[in-house]
């Protein structure tokens, strides 16, 4: 369905058009599922952060003002969505924290030989694992700004903070994920 | 510029978000420092990873799912914003906890509420139960039976003397016997269970749910309550309604209804009626136009036992 159609299903759905509210879920649900699943790290969680940030998108959609675009007004649920799932997942598990909250001691453990550069799915999981150790504010930002490709204005108004804070979120992100990755990184020599 | 800020400047670069300015310091700096060549080069490498990690696909079922999480609560939608309701439930807390005025029996009636912790529960339980959002014309049975349970409750909480709850919202309003004479609680008697939907909306576009009290009572009673609105534009609205339940299982209801017009304060629309409420049927019971103004009002309504908690043997009285 055609983006220019969203401003009409909104004001459907705000009158209790279930219908208009399917359709927006059906356009919107699949990028709201991959921004939870690289948020939580697993998919039963994104499935739930996914269904939460639906309902309660339906039920506060008076409050949507159309200031942002509907997207990222959903993105804003799913990262509130998310953190509250994982904060209720620390609560039930009884294991020493994964949460860093920064510093220079996050070597991923591997068992493999240090100089070894992973390549493709490997990788590509390491990378997964380290971007749930992330804290909370930085894995966030990276999510929405270098995976999903908003721009800073757009994930400030999803996150409700700054641009520079976002960029400041971004960039501490990275440097953190280098410091994990750093065993399994090219070496980038001249 | 040092090396730590230049990685900043990568950051941004990566993101599309340096300023040409930022970018020729940046080219500057890159040019003769290889530490942040290499930088440069291991974080675009990174970024490339980033956007390269799969997401697996959603299961086939989630939007089915979502649509039924969506519908097993009736199509309300918040007309508040969340620190509103909040700061309403919080209110409503206060109110119990406050000297809740004895008024006259056929005005709105608060009960003094003694100070116990099942009152407070009751009232909050009824704030943050009934928010304020736009309903479905038919309620679903476990939200009669929250209603039930609520008015269970809140006479519980009270005392006997209890009579009706009108819930709009975040707004409660309890009505209780003239005299403030209690009563025992009966298992056996029925409760009428009202929910009332009123519309209104300018000629030409869709109308708008403004309000949606939800009212229980004891068969055979009546209930008088002024309601107000959200805000300055929304009509206060009035409901004297008695209703009971017949033998054969219908409701026989009379209504007198009132919405005050927001701009002169004056009753504008209403409506007097009698009638006889197929239990679990939504009825339109009065619409009209007023100016360059329509509204509606339909409800709904069914009886339960003042003990109920849900179908017995799993049928849906509805």
């Amino acid at each position: 369905m055609e983006q220019a159609n969203v401003p009409i299903l909104i004001d459907h759905a705000r009158h209790g058009d279930q219908d208009a509210f399917g359709a927006l879920m059906e356009m919107h649900k699949n990028a709201i599922f991959r921004v939870a699943f690289r948020l939580t790290g697993d998919e039963a969680s994104a499935d739930s952060v996914t269904q939460d940030t639906f309902v309660q998108a339906f039920r506060s959609l008076n409050q949507f003002q159309g200031r942002s675009q509907f997207k990222t007004w959903l993105y804003a649920i799913a990262v509130r969505k998310a953190a509250d799932q994982r904060r209720e997942s620390i609560r039930k598990r009884a294991t020493k924290s994964l949460d860093i909250t920064g510093g220079e001691n996050m070597h991923m453990a591997t068992t493999r030989d240090p100089s070894d550069v992973l390549q493709g799915k490997e990788f590509e999981q390491l990378l997964s694992a380290a971007i749930t150790r992330l804290p909370e504010d930085q894995r966030a930002a990276l999510v929405l700004v270098a995976q999903e490709k908003m721009s800073y204005r757009d994930a400030a108004r999803a996150l409700d903070c700054s641009e520079g804070t976002v960029a400041w979120r971004v960039w501490n992100a990275r440097r953190l994920l280098k410091t994990m990755m750093k065993d399994h990184l090219p070496n980038f020599n001249d | 510029m040092n090396c730590n800020e230049i990685s900043r400047l990568i950051s941004l670069q990566l993101d599309g978000e340096i300023s040409l300015e930022q970018k020729a310091k940046l080219d500057e700096h890159i040019s003769g420092c290889a530490d942040c060549r290499k930088e440069m080069a291991l974080q675009k490498a990174l970024m490339a990873s980033l956007t390269e990690v799969p997401a697996p696909a959603p299961s086939e079922d989630l939007g089915a799912r979502i649509r039924a999480a969506v519908m097993s609560r009736p199509a309300r939608i918040e007309r508040v914003p969340l620190s509103y309701r909040v700061f309403a439930a919080a209110a409503i807390v206060m109110l119990s906890l406050a000297v809740i005025y004895l008024l006259s029996a056929l005005q709105n009636i608060r009960v003094e509420a003694s100070r116990t912790a099942a009152a407070l529960a009751a009232v909050q339980k009824l704030a943050i139960a009934h928010p304020k959002e736009a309903p479905a014309t038919v309620p679903t049975e476990a939200a009669v039976i929250e209603q039930v349970q609520v008015f269970r409750a809140v006479r519980d909480s009270v005392g006997g003397s209890c009579k009706w709850v009108v819930t709009d919202g975040n707004d409660v309003e309890i009505g209780a016997t003239k005299s403030g004479a209690t009563t025992a609680p009966q298992p056996a008697a029925d409760l009428i269970v009202l929910n009332f939907e009123y519309s209104e909306s300018e000629l030409g576009k869709p109308l708008r749910v403004v309000s949606n009290p939800q009212f229980v009572f004891y068969s055979g009673s009546e209930v008088s309550v002024s309601l107000k609105g959200d805000s300055s534009e929304e009509p206060a609205t009035k409901y004297r309604v008695s209703a009971e339940k017949l033998m054969g299982g219908g409701i026989r209801a009379m209504l007198n209804f009132t919405s005050e017009c927001p701009s002169s304060g004056e009753d504008c629309n209403s409506i007097m009626t009698r009638t006889v409420l197929s239990p679990g049927k939504p009825m339109l019971i009065g619409a009209g136009e007023n100016g360059n103004r329509r509204w509606q009002l339909k409800v709904w309504g069914v009886a339960r036992p003042y003990n109920y908690r849900g179908p017995v043997n799993g049928t849906n009285p509805l």
